[in-house]
């Protein structure tokens, strides 16, 4: 019965699915423009109509109703309203909708908000709260040759220790866009969206190589704290204690305190085998230099 | 219908695995996820030894959902272990309910199932006293309106809900099962009279009969349907455990002394009609009360009929349960007096922003 | 936790097991888990061994 209402659903809303690793994501939208949207943000191979042997790990249905004024566009996965929008704004929100559900449901992995980045198989953990210039400092290390995991969630595989990746287009805010554009004229930033919540939100498309290898594990190896600082003369690569880094990286969980001991023994084995340094940096180049040589 | 899916695994879950396409198991997890019932289904699996046998995919997100009902239960206990000092101190039998009760004995319906609040029975005389106590314990009830106030105070069988300022955990204590402001008059005394102690501990808990006696009621005295699949799956385990432990024939005395049979015939009809309970199917012909089918249907019909049925269903059910619960005198007050209360309220705030200019 | 778990016998296993896990690592700075209370903190006794900040 409900197989066939939802039949009956698809014939008024589009559906498409976007097939993101770890979790892929079915959308009912009416919107053609979201649907070219996703498009502009995902490679071709990603953005497909659903397939009837797959399992989508996760629904959005973004609607036009006649209630919420100048905010018509209502994001929800069922009957849990995630927010309401103009259409200006209906990509971020989307965008934001899908994160919602990735933080609401994967206590499978111990997840850590922290930028990822992996050379040779050996992957770098960046965890810092918001304005700590992670995502610029992601994006920069990405388009210097770093493979990207994700530049917001590190999840640990609960069972094995891995860092499995969650590559997504990367979120980068106001004068980061500008930056990361000027430094690097060819990096690809869409649909920038001005007057959001978070002011200026626009998104670098990943590279090739990460999108290829997004099903590609690494290995913890090392976790930096970066703090932009602009007052900051010298750069200072500090290295910090294990049982400091512990804290802070339970501190920048999602879910370490759902997981409770699990979380505790997954970050401990995690720590154990990761060297962790604390950054602060004015001068981008400077960093990424440092980083080059440290990793 | 929007459960349809959810409801054929509970009555079915083998059947339901083998037959599942991965469309369905897409839609599954959306509206496991929307009543809070994928770690239930995860437990259902896992005591079926049924885990392999769902796609990865599936078996992932009821163990990320297991690990959060993990922490409920710690949650749950540690909380627990807080108030034992107070409770101990109270010299009345305090009693836990629902999903704190069935948690506490861990009780197969439990397993997985997710809570949102510790319900506490304690006796009318003494409720007063412990809300106190609770105060020096770090639990405050939320800002209300006065009106708001003066109904549960009235009316309600709870003190209004109580909430930790630091850990956020939120009490309901209650002095009775049912709304006071009914003409329905059920007695609860056989519940503190049979409540058992758990070892250790200052809390009680009512017979698994009682446990299914307050489930029904629950259910079949209000108006309450938002967590009807929920709801109903665990009126199914609640009997299946009054069944263990061989206290079929007792539910139906108590049911009569309690005054409370209609609630208990009505659920085994219902269960009978959905999940083919065997158990209830007994008690439907071990008593002389016939169900009232069209009580049963309505329910029914919430569960499973098409969106028109389903929703003229819960209209009338909604009128019904606030019937139930309110005598009609109460209720035409609370439908008018609600309202001026709170335009009263609003008219007040808006006098007082034009006298700040 | 094991699901089979029930309040009473909670109470009863707390007062025998141990109650906090700790972790040592190769810097010899630790932590603390505490199972009753789920809280986790640094043990401020260990001394990790912190290498001078690599200035350059």
């Amino acid at each position: 019965m409900l197989h066939q209402s939802l039949r009956y659903k698809s014939l008024i809303l589009t559906d498409f699915v976007i097939n993101t690793v770890p979790f892929s994501v079915l959308v009912s939208s009416r919107s053609q423009a979201l649907h070219t949207a996703v498009s502009q943000l995902y490679p071709p191979q990603l953005v497909l109509a659903p397939e009837p042997e797959k399992i989508y790990d996760f629904c959005l249905t973004v609607e036009r109703k006649w209630a919420g004024w100048g905010r018509p566009y209502h994001v929800s996965a069922g009957q849990q309203h995630f927010r309401m929008t103009d259409s200006a704004q209906v990509v971020p929100v989307f965008e934001w909708g899908f994160n919602w559900c990735i933080a609401s449901y994967q206590h499978q992995y111990l997840a850590i908000h922290a930028a990822v980045l992996e050379r040779h198989g050996k992957a770098l953990i960046m965890p810092a709260p918001p304005g700590s210039g992670k995502s610029t400092l992601c994006a920069a290390m990405m388009l210097e040759g770093w493979r990207l995991l994700s530049d917001e969630m590190c999840l640990v595989d609960l069972t094995d220790g891995s860092i499995v990746p969650c590559v997504r287009p990367v979120s980068l805010k106001n004068q980061s866009l500008k930056l990361v554009q000027s430094w690097y004229p060819s990096a690809q930033i869409r649909q920038i969206t001005t007057g959001t919540t978070k002011g200026t939100v626009g998104y670098l498309l990943p590279l090739a190589d990460s999108w290829q290898a997004r099903g590609q594990t690494a290995t913890a190896a090392w976790v930096v704290f970066p703090q932009y600082n602009v007052n900051q003369t010298q750069l200072q690569l500090s290295p910090i204690s294990k049982a400091d880094a512990f804290m802070h990286l339970a501190n920048n969980s999602f879910n370490y305190a759902v997981l409770a001991e699990h979380g505790f023994n997954s970050l401990g084995r995690l720590t154990q085998q990761i060297q962790a340094y604390r950054l602060e940096y004015a001068d981008i180049k400077q960093a990424l230099s440092e980083l080059s040589q440290l990793c | 219908m929007l459960n349809q899916l959810l409801l054929d695994f509970f009555i079915a879950p083998r059947k339901f695995i083998q037959s599942a396409t991965p469309q369905q198991w897409t839609n599954f997890l959306q509206q496991a996820r929307e009543h809070g019932l994928t770690a239930r289904c995860y437990y259902v699996l896992q005591n079926l030894s049924l885990l392999q046998q769902v796609p990865l995919q599936v078996r992932q997100h009821g163990k990320s959902a297991a690990y959060y009902a993990e922490k409920q239960q710690h949650s749950l206990y540690f909380e627990l272990q807080q108030l034992e000092s107070l409770f101990a101190n109270v010299d009345c039998p305090c009693l836990l309910l629902k999903g704190s009760a069935y948690r506490a004995l861990a009780l197969p319906v439990s397993f997985g199932r997710l809570f949102a609040d510790i319900d506490i029975l304690v006796p009318l005389d003494r409720i007063k006293l412990i809300r106190d106590k609770l105060f020096f314990f770090g639990f405050a009830e939320a800002a209300m309106s006065d009106y708001d106030r003066h109904y549960y105070q009235r009316w309600s069988h709870q003190n209004p809900p109580l909430r930790h300022y630091q850990r956020g955990t939120v009490i309901d204590l209650h002095h009775h099962i049912y709304p006071t402001a009914s003409a329905k008059k059920i007695d609860i005394s056989p519940l503190f009279q049979h409540a058992e102690r758990l070892a250790g501990s200052a809390f009680s808990v009512p017979k698994a009969a009682h446990l299914f006696i307050h489930a029904a009621v629950h259910l079949f005295y209000q108006e309450e349907t938002h967590k009807l699949i929920k709801d109903i799956i665990d009126l199914n385990d609640l009997l299946l455990e009054t069944e263990r432990q061989q206290q079929l024939d007792w539910l139906l005395q108590q049911a009569d002394i309690m005054a409370v049979q209609s609630a208990v015939i009505n659920a085994c009809w219902v269960l009978a009609q959905v999940f083919n309970n065997s158990a209830a199917r007994r008690q439907l012909s071990a008593t002389a009360l016939p169900p009232q089918r069209w009580v049963g249907r309505l329910v029914i019909l919430m569960l499973q009929g098409s969106g028109f049925s389903a929703w003229g269903a819960r209209q009338l059910w909604f009128i019904r349960g606030h019937g139930l619960k309110m005598r009609w005198q109460i209720l035409l007050y609370h439908t008018l007096a609600k309202p001026t209360a709170s335009s009263r309220g609003w008219l007040r705030r808006i006098y007082a922003a034009i006298k700040r200019g | 936790m094991d699901v089979n778990l029930g309040y009473a016998a909670w109470l009863a296993q707390k007062s025998t097991e141990i109650d906090t896990l700790e972790l040592t690592f190769d810097d010899s700075s630790s932590v603390f888990f505490s199972l009753s209370d789920h809280t986790t903190c640094i043990n401020v006794t260990s001394e990790p061994e912190i290498q001078e900040p690599n200035l350059d």
